[in-house]
């Protein structure tokens, strides 16, 4: 089902993206020509409009795109390998414990009418999105009508399987919970319910802040990756251009949303690759080599207890690191954040007090 | 809440059998009555003797779970009332019920028992809807108990806006009973559904106590609720059934069938033992026969609940403002608690009190540590308040059964009891004491909601598309769907696609509705006394305008604060202890404009219309008022936004020719207006079973022009007429800051606010106000030849509360009654019983009053009220 394949070798920093944006069929980025009418109208135009969006119609108002981003890939600063990029150490820093091979790896986002909840709220577009050794397919759903939300939910469950690890931005409280509903209301089970699922926006919380003004994605992918977006369609526009397309049969939108859907989750893996790279790091420099296995907080606590006797402030890195490790991978749904939030402040504290005692 | 349980009640039966038996010197409520009746010969207007009564008893049920029988057995529990059985007989056999039997006669049990025994029979869940989130703690640790002593292990749990963001996973995965209240259920629980699904598809029971307080427009609000929590159930495959309790009422069955849109069996017989109770019906005595004026309500119902204090009687006080409820705990304060170092002996109780408070004041209640208590309707639903002997109700609650529920308060537990009403100075208040019958004899009155109300069903509708999108084959009330669909599809909410529609906007229709009232968010109020930032209170937006602008004393268990600053945007107001001898009330101004109408009927030489109106309420300044004298000790002016509101009206008109030819002049026409209006919103208020300030009223010429001044004012606009005189239920009495003394006005004190000058001559000042440019203006358009006669009664209440619409069909009751309560009163020129009152007579019909005719205030308003009288026939304008 790979519709394109655009290998893009980078030569600036950004216009490889940018490249990566007009490698949408139909040309111009952002914008096709409006005019073509609802799903409605006639029998074809649902599947006119797949091909003219670089997808096909998997069912009756469900269309299906692939894009495939050949790696490596420069996005902003940093520059996206394959596989290599997330080696078992990266996976291990950022808590998947149990994650050995990046190829489970499945990056998700959705596009939503706009709500953060409630029974009302939908999400119309479904972008996931795995890495294999030189390559990052992005898969999109998106709906032409609420009729093919079940056809759609069938189709990402089956993409999906049951073995994947999922990896979101604040996918956790939002994405999962309004999929897990969606499915509610089709009579379906949740096929995200079963898998193990790391978000990466408590852990971009916890890194050093460098100039990002808050943590949301747009923000950091911006002030740590250097990924600045030309001609994006702000995500704010993409319930709009959901209901344009309804309501009127406006299509001039749709590909600009599925373009930033597509931005968002490569933002999403280079987000994932800096953090596991940073916590790699830190827990490299501390030499610190992972316990076979970290099972329980008496442990955890206890690696930070030895650090903390020795009076190496940076250690508490490591911690976080088996904090987040244990508490996500053994209890998905645990209070790992306060956990962790808890383990964060202590060594914080103790890095500031130990300061002046090392000036003086 | 131990009190449901027989053998206890049992014990209290013997007693009371005992008691009633001889009618023995020793009880001390037949004592009470007994030295009430020596010492104030007169005031008693009325007697009655409710009976005491044996309870009843059947067996457990034996299909009863066997833990459950052992939990009930250890409780101490070995049957059950004849009531609480039929309840298990028909909850099992599948019906829908509701038990409407006094208070305390352990309702609660009849749906615990079957929901209990289904929980932990069949892992059944059940949903209980209280209207009060400290009903639902009560009835939270009710079940713990029964729990704890069963080990039953049945998971119970609150789930309303205090419930942790923690817990509230582990309630809606794992909860038995989840016990909520109508918002939360409205606003969280319904939009949110998914997340619930463990419990909607486990849902065997639906439970609605103090069903009751579900009328009128909050009815009409949970009765739309209850479809939506019906179409989530439909898609959830559940079918459960409802139980119901109500407080009595004249028909439960029909509101519950009402709230349920099916029809429902009530329970009304109740087999649990009660103590005898006396009634007494109490008027002040005449402090001025000249002007027929009574002694205030509140003086009488402080002296007999000194009285009952000083015999060891436990009182409660129920009061119909909050104020009042501060007012009247400072005088009682005064005598038994001068010392503040020692535990308080009075205790006020009210809506508003921060939660922590409130359940502090109802523990001590239980344990007994309080001898007297003040209360406003807050204590009216079945919060556990433990033993009382006495209840005085201060004024007429506004119907019947709030009446009997208040009295049900007292002699919880079997004890004789003594229930005495106070009737006020106000039209109500007198019409009832003058016809005891009508309180003591009369059935409960019926109550009624409008599941069908549009705007109400409208709001509910946009929140049923959220929830679940609409098949055209659904229903949602009675109309057509797919018209209403149409209309929300056209405000771009909905989306038609194949049969369905289905949500589209990025809202939450929940959010903009509230079940009970236009909360615009309430507002805090927070003592800066000692430099720090203390929320002391919380009050509802639409008193915040009436209690709390600037200069404001508001009273706190009546120690007073004074409002120093109010930020209405932010909903804060920074108070400051004081200590000042007097209190303060607002005054307000109404402008009024017809929108549409409906329909349209003769009434006598007049009409009769309703329709929607457009009212526009400013809240202009407020008077100090000195304790104990009721001296009008001063003013201050209040700037505030004004309030709008589109509401529904009921109106009648009388042609202006006619007018013109029967009054000798138009200030005397106006006169008229007022007084009848007044009477009308009284009588309104009783035959809807409200209170008067949920009927506004409002005279004028129909324009839409601001109120000038209170009627009788014939210094106000020199000889031109105001074109329009009002005032809301809420608060009377025009006064500037400028036009404090001039003399031979008179003041105007109503209903809700509290009654201070209307009661002893002595304590009114007059107080008079120079209309603004404005209103002479409008007096100058009036005089012109605009003038329209017209009497408006309308909801108070934004959006309409349903009240005023349905009284259009008993317009012609309304006049009849109003006219026959002016003739009856004994005043001679007008008073708070009847037209309103009347202190010291305008200088211009003091000139009359030797005219053939004896206009005052009483016979203008009888002469209009006559007009409209269907005696009097419409007579061509005269050419």
């Amino acid at each position: 089902m790979i519709a394109t394949v655009r290998s893009t070798r980078p030569k600036v920093p950004g216009k490889a993206l940018l490249e990566a944006h007009v490698a949408v069929p139909g040309g111009v980025p952002g914008r096709v020509p409006d005019g073509h009418t609802s799903a409605g109208t006639s029998s074809d135009a649902p599947t006119a409009l797949a091909a003219r969006l670089g997808g096909t119609l998997l069912a009756p108002g469900l269309i299906r795109i692939d894009t495939r981003f050949a790696l490596p890939l420069q996005h902003g600063r940093l520059r996206l390998h394959g596989l290599s990029a997330l080696a078992t150490s990266h996976l291990h820093a950022l808590g998947l414990v149990r994650c050995d091979d990046a190829r489970s790896l499945v990056f998700f986002d959705t596009e939503t009418n706009g709500l953060a909840a409630g029974a009302g709220s939908i999400a119309w577009m479904i972008g996931a999105a795995r890495l294999t050794a030189d390559d990052f397919t992005v898969t999109q759903w998106m709906l032409l009508g609420y009729q093919a939300e079940r056809a759609m939910i069938d189709a990402f469950s089956s993409w999906l399987g049951d073995r994947a690890t999922l990896v979101s931005y604040n996918g956790r409280s939002f994405d999962a919970p309004l999929i897990a509903s969606r499915c509610a209301l089709n009579r379906r089970p949740d096929p995200l319910a079963p898998l193990c699922h790391l978000d990466l926006l408590p852990v971009a919380r916890r890194l050093p802040a460098r100039s990002a003004p808050d943590r949301r994605l747009s923000s950091i992918e911006r002030h740590w990756l250097g990924v600045q977006r030309t001609n994006d369609l702000p995500g704010s526009e993409a319930p709009g251009a959901w209901r344009d397309w309804l309501a009127r049969g406006a299509t001039a939108l749709l590909p600009g949303v599925l373009l930033h859907n597509r931005i968002d989750l490569l933002s999403l893996l280079a987000v994932g690759i800096y953090a596991g790279g940073y916590l790699a790091d830190l827990l490299a420099e501390q030499a610190y080599s992972p316990a076979p296995e970290v099972h329980g907080a008496p442990r955890v606590h206890g690696v930070h207890g030895v650090h903390g006797v020795h009076g190496a402030p940076g250690a508490s890195a490591q911690s976080l690191a088996a904090a987040t490790r244990h508490g996500r991978e053994v209890q998905p749904r645990s209070d790992t954040s306060i956990a962790w939030h808890r383990l964060f402040a202590t060594s914080a504290k103790r890095a500031r007090d130990a300061a002046p005692a090392l000036a003086l | 809440m131990l009190d449901l349980f027989a053998e206890e009640t049992d014990a209290a039966e013997h007693r009371t059998v005992a008691d009633s038996g001889s009618a023995s010197e020793a009880d001390p409520a037949q004592a009470f009555i007994a030295d009430l009746r020596r010492q104030f010969p007169g005031r008693i207007m009325a007697e009655r003797i409710e009976p005491a009564r044996l309870g009843r008893y059947a067996d457990l049920p034996d299909a009863c779970h066997p833990c459950l029988r052992e939990a009930l057995q250890r409780h101490g529990m070995t049957r059950l009332y004849s009531h609480q059985r039929e309840a298990w007989e028909r909850v099992t056999a599948g019906e829908d019920l509701v038990i409407a039997t006094p208070t305390a006669s352990g309702k609660s049990l009849c749906y615990n028992l079957p929901v209990l025994d289904a929980v932990l029979s069949r892992g059944a869940k059940a949903l209980y809807l209280f209207p009060t989130k400290a009903l639902a703690q009560d009835q939270v640790a009710e079940l713990l108990a029964l729990n704890k002593i069963g080990d039953l292990q049945v998971r119970a749990s609150t789930f309303d806006g205090d419930t942790p963001a923690d817990a509230r996973r582990a309630v809606r995965v794992h909860g038995d009973i989840v016990i909520t209240n109508p918002d939360m259920l409205h606003q969280s629980i319904l939009p949110h559904h998914t997340k619930w699904a463990q419990l909607f598809e486990n849902l065997a029971f639906v439970v609605i106590d103090e069903l009751h307080i579900y009328r009128g427009v909050f009815g009409a609000h949970v009765a739309n609720l209850l479809r939506r929590l019906r179409r989530i159930l439909t898609f959830y495959g559940a079918e459960p059934r409802f139980i119901t309790c109500s407080a009595t009422i004249g028909n439960p069955a029909g509101l519950a069938s009402e709230l349920l849109g099916a029809p429902v069996h009530a329970i009304t017989d109740s087999g649990a033992p009660m103590g005898a109770r006396h009634l007494l019906l109490w008027n002040p005595p005449v402090v001025n026969s000249a002007l027929a004026l009574r002694g205030s309500a509140r003086s009488q119902s402080c002296l007999i609940a000194r009285e009952a204090i000083e015999r060891g009687l436990k009182t409660i006080v129920f009061a119909n403002s909050r104020l009042e409820v501060e007012v009247l705990t400072k005088y009682l304060k005064d005598v038994f608690d001068p010392d503040p170092r020692k535990a308080a002996r009075i205790v006020a109780y009210r809506g508003g009190y921060l939660p922590t408070e409130r359940h502090a004041i109802e523990a001590n209640l239980r344990a007994g540590r309080v001898d007297a208590l003040v209360s406003t309707s807050a204590l009216e639903l079945g919060i556990d308040i433990g033993a009382l002997d006495v209840c005085i109700l201060n004024g007429y609650p506004g119907s019947v059964a709030s009446a009997r529920q208040r009295f049900g308060r007292a002699g919880r537990r079997g004890r004789s009891a003594v229930g005495i009403m106070v009737a006020s100075s106000q039209l109500i208040d007198q019409y009832v004491a003058t016809h005891p019958e009508f309180f003591l004899d009369a059935g409960a009155e019926q109550a009624h909601l409008d599941a069908e109300q549009m705007l109400v069903q409208m709001e509910h509708l946009r929140c049923a598309a959220f929830e679940l999108a609409f098949h055209d084959d659904d229903h949602f009330g009675e109309q057509a769907l797919a018209p209403r669909m149409n209309y929300l599809a056209s405000e771009a909410v909905v989306h038609r696609e194949g049969s369905h529609w289905h949500w589209i906007a990025d809202s939450y229709p929940a959010n903009s509705v509230s079940l009970r009232s236009v909360a615009d968010g309430n507002f805090t109020v927070i003592d800066t006394t000692s430099g720090g930032k203390a929320v002391i209170a919380e009050v509802d937006y639409s008193a915040a305008a009436m209690t709390l602008y600037e200069g404001a004393i508001y009273m706190v268990q009546s120690a007073p604060w004074q409002v120093e600053r109010l930020d209405w945007v932010g909903r804060k107001a920074f108070v400051r202890r004081t200590r000042v001898d007097y209190y303060t009330d607002a005054i307000d101004y109404t402008r009024l404009k017809v929108l549409d109408c409906f329909e349209q009927a003769s009434a006598g030489a007049g009409h009769c219309q309703h329709g929607e109106v457009h009212v526009v309420r400013r809240v202009s300044g407020y008077k100090k008022i000195r304790y104990y004298t009721h001296e009008n000790v001063g003013y201050g002016p209040v700037n505030l936004p004004d309030q709008e509101m589109h509401t529904f009206a009921l109106w009648w008109d009388l042609p202006v020719e006619l007018v013109d030819r029967e009054f000798p002049d138009r200030q005397l026409a106006i006169d008229g207006l007022i007084g009848a209006a007044y009477t009308l919103q009284h009588i309104a208020a009783l035959l809807s079973m409200n209170t008067a300030r949920d009927i506004g009223r409002a005279v004028g010429d129909g324009s839409g022009t601001w109120a000038s001044r209170s009627p009788r004012m014939p210094s106000a606009g020199a000889g031109g007429t105001p074109s329009l005189a009002s005032d809301s239920g809420a608060s009377v009495s025009g006064a500037s800051d400028s036009g404090a003394s001039v003399s031979g006005a008179s003041v105007s004190v109503t209903s809700a606010s509290v009654t201070s000058a209307s009661v002893t001559s002595a304590g009114v000042t007059s107080d008079s106000v120079t209309p603004d440019s404005a209103a002479t203006r409008d007096a100058q358009r009036a005089a012109a030849g605009q003038f329209q006669p017209t009497i408006f009664l309308y909801d108070n209440m934004p959006g309409g509360s349903g009240t005023t619409p349905p009284l259009y069909d008993r317009r012609e009751e309304l006049v009849n009654h109003a006219l026959s309560r002016i003739m009856e009163c004994d005043c001679p020129q007008g008073c708070p019983a009847c037209v309103g009152p009347v202190l010291s007579l305008p200088n211009g019909m003091q000139a009359r009053a030797t005219d053939q005719t004896h206009w005052n205030p009483r016979t203008a308003a009888r002469r209009i009220l006559e007009l409209l009288h269907s005696f009097n026939p419409a007579t061509p304008p005269a050419s």
